[in-house]
């Protein structure tokens, strides 16, 4: 009960939310992300594709959302349904709307593939421990000793923030500095063909 | 492109501002509620591109700017973990920048958010209009 009266914030939704109508959402969201997916199959026009792919990362951020993570829902919607979109839209003005009339692939191979990974998946899931379960074997090492020690250690309410900027300081470095190296690689990548263009003319 | 639509050239300028205040307010409470340098970094990036999209500038910022801010912002995470070395501790241990525990590892997880945002915002931006260039 302490829970619920201490967190107030919109993101806080699914603490105040009953069990089962967590559920009942989830599951219509997972409904409308697999008739989105069948729709993004059928489609024939790259910029309906992206669309559906942007429609497809704000519903499962929903869902991350009625998962209790408020962190991955954030970032998944703000990167995978909004500037992602917008990069590939640049992208789509250089190699054309029209995917018709490029090489069709053995759809009964790609097809098989599919049936074959989708039945292997679901199978190793069900090895999975239950969701929300405390005792599985992934919460019981090291995540007591932060839910433990955050408090006293670093002081700070949001226990993603302190795991993210001081345990794992280090880790957090290298993610800023790959960033960083991705975008001079996208720059040396257009301006070397820029140079290349103007030379041979 | 968009510029042909009359209701989002009307909502789009109306509804930045509010995008922009909302990627300070995730910075600034970082270490209070969900979301931290990355996320404000990305929503702030996303405001700008949304100007970009309705207006259509020529560019809004040069790149070497964008570049300069992006290693400003890891020199800056970097830098912080530095300070504590200078104290005989770890490096990027920040209880030891103030002499309370607590404050330090406050003062530490704000400016190093602070420089995820500042790289993760130029990086973005910079990505995007590389490549608008490109379609060009």
């Amino acid at each position: 009960m302490e829970r619920v009266n201490r967190v107030t914030h919109f993101f806080a939704l699914p603490f105040q939310l009953d069990f089962t109508t967590n559920e009942i959402l989830l599951s219509i969201t997972a409904i409308m992300i697999i008739s989105i997916c069948v729709r993004l199959i059928i489609s024939r026009n790259l910029i309906e594709s992206i669309i559906f792919m942007s429609a497809f990362s704000l519903f499962i951020s929903v869902c991350y959302l009625f998962m209790d993570a408020p962190d991955v829902a954030m970032t998944e919607t703000a990167l995978g349904a909004c500037l992602s979109t917008c990069v590939i839209l640049n992208l789509v003005k250089i190699v054309g709307q029209d995917i018709g009339k490029t090489q069709k692939i053995n759809i009964i191979l790609a097809t098989l593939l599919c049936v074959v990974l989708v039945v292997s998946l679901s199978w190793a899931s069900l090895d999975l421990p239950e969701f929300g379960l405390q005792d599985s074997a992934l919460h019981s090492h090291l995540t007591n000793y932060y839910v433990e020690n955050t408090k006293k250690d670093i002081g700070v309410p949001s226990m993603v923030a302190a795991i993210l900027a001081s345990y794992r300081g280090y880790d957090t470095l290298g993610e800023t500095t790959v960033i960083l190296i991705a975008g001079l690689a996208v720059l040396v990548i257009v301006s070397r063909r820029k140079r290349s263009d103007a030379s041979k003319f | 492109m968009l510029q042909n639509f009359k209701i989002i050239n009307t909502i789009i300028p109306f509804i930045i501002s509010y995008i922009i205040l909302y990627a300070i307010y995730i910075q600034l409470n970082g270490e209070v509620s969900p979301g931290g340098g990355f996320q404000a970094g990305v929503i702030f990036a996303s405001g700008i591109i949304a100007y970009d999209l309705v207006l259509n500038k020529k560019r809004m910022f040069e790149i070497n700017n964008l570049i300069v801010c992006a290693i400003l912002g890891v020199m800056l995470y970097a830098g912080v973990g530095v300070i504590s070395l200078f104290i005989n501790d770890n490096y990027l241990d920040y209880s030891s920048i103030s002499d309370n525990n607590i404050k330090g590892q406050h003062i530490g997880i704000f400016l190093i958010e602070i420089g995820v945002g500042l790289t993760v915002s130029s990086v973005m931006y910079l990505i995007y209009s590389l490549l608008k260039e490109e379609a060009r």
